[in-house]
């Protein structure tokens, strides 16, 4: 009676006839047990992950106290099409898991004034993660470029994530940024 | 006569050896079993790196003596607060190993974010955020027991009674370096209190690797 590995290989045991059916269930069940195993690595060792950008070439303008979600429109890389160009403020999840999410913001032409800059990390519309720079009292203004993390956690298909920025002072600005996302765990 | 071939316990055999050919079979079929699921285990485990993630549920109060949030030991089996900051009690969400009461050695990438307010402000008052680790088990998540600190600052400025930071950074917690994390705001706004509504302070980490050196 034949018998079958924790891995699912199925091989003849002692008292068994040899057959070329034998020896081809051999062979496809040892094929299947390696393919699984080169799935795993492919899953473990190239996780789902996207980077977009907005380059400093063409910065994003933002009016001067309105909370303002940024546009990306370059990508570096997007291994899972969480990114789509129609709707460029967002990342979409396309695969379960937790992930490490960061972006970083750079002020490119200043506003007449700046009091304070703010970036945030929101999923479904909630912030998860913040930045925020004033001006004190010994500086002319904010600190101007600066990173934000968030590791969200248990996401599904669907769930979606986005940044905002929100300048104060006067005038108007332009920003450039870059946000990425990279699985870590399925759960 | 049987001839080994590579490292894996794999053999074929010849003719003279034909009556064995299932055995053979069967054996190679376990050796390559075996071999497979240690990869399989060790990539699934990779897959699935720990992660941990708490964040605060109720309105926290923090005065200018400082507030802290993270898990005394494995998540979920303390939160602590120190000076007169209040902050509790904190959703645990997380994927952390129980046993045993310390952190499965290895580097980790440790990150805080926190959102803020005040009722009053004072001009040119800091804030700071700090990451940090504490170095082993049955040391209090004090920061004055604090080592491998990340820190954040601010100052109020003209930028309102509103504010944020986050810090992030890698720490070692190979060979019992590090037995838990944990986040410290302080700050010193004389004239009130930080007010962090709930879910606005979150503390989380996660597995980067085991940190070996070759």
């Amino acid at each position: 009676m034949p018998g079958t590995t924790s891995t699912g290989i199925t091989y003849p045991c002692g008292g068994d006839t040899m057959t070329c059916a034998a020896l081809q269930t051999y062979a496809d069940t040892l094929q299947a047990a390696i393919t699984n195993t080169q799935a795993l690595v492919t899953s473990a060792l190239n996780p789902p992950r996207v980077y977009v950008l907005r380059p400093v070439g063409s910065p994003q303008i933002v009016a001067v106290g309105v909370t303002t979600p940024f546009t990306y429109t370059s990508v570096y890389y997007d291994t899972a099409t969480m990114f789509n160009i129609g709707a460029p403020t967002i990342l979409t999840i396309t695969s379960a898991g937790t992930y490490l999410v960061n972006m970083t913001g750079t002020v490119i032409s200043f506003p007449t004034t700046l009091t304070s800059l703010r970036l945030a990390i929101l999923v479904n519309g909630v912030e998860v993660a913040f930045g925020k720079s004033d001006a004190g009292t010994s500086t002319a203004s904010a600190n101007t470029p600066f990173n934000v993390s968030a590791m969200p956690i248990s996401m599904v298909p669907g769930d979606q994530i986005s940044t905002s920025i929100l300048f104060t002072g006067s005038g108007n600005m332009s920003a450039s940024a870059q946000l990425a996302a990279t699985r870590i765990s399925t759960t | 006569m049987t001839e080994i071939i590579g490292d894996h316990g794999l053999f074929c055999i010849d003719d003279h050896d034909y009556a064995a050919f299932a055995l053979a079979m069967q054996c190679n079929a376990q050796v390559t079993d075996e071999a497979l699921s240690s990869v399989n285990n060790e990539l699934t485990g990779y897959r699935n790196r720990p992660w941990v993630s708490v964040s605060t549920t109720t309105t926290a109060t923090i005065s200018s003596s400082g507030g802290t949030i993270g898990p005394g030991g494995i998540v979920g089996e303390s939160i602590e607060t120190t000076g007169s900051g209040t902050g509790s009690p904190l959703v645990v969400r997380n994927q952390w190993p129980v046993s045993p009461d310390n952190i499965p050695p290895g580097v980790y990438l440790v990150g805080s974010s926190i959102n803020w307010t005040f009722g009053a402000t004072t001009a040119g008052s800091n804030r700071q955020l700090l990451v940090f680790a504490v170095p082993r088990i049955g040391v209090s998540a004090s920061f004055s027991n604090a080592v491998q600190l990340f820190r954040m600052r601010d100052y109020q400025g003209d930028g309102g009674a509103t504010g944020a930071l986050t810090s992030v950074g890698i720490m070692d917690a190979r060979a019992g370096n590090m037995s838990s994390f944990a986040a410290f705001i302080s700050h010193t706004n004389a004239a009130s209190d930080m007010s962090v509504a709930p879910g606005n302070w979150r503390l989380w980490a996660t597995y980067l690797g085991s940190g070996v050196t070759f």
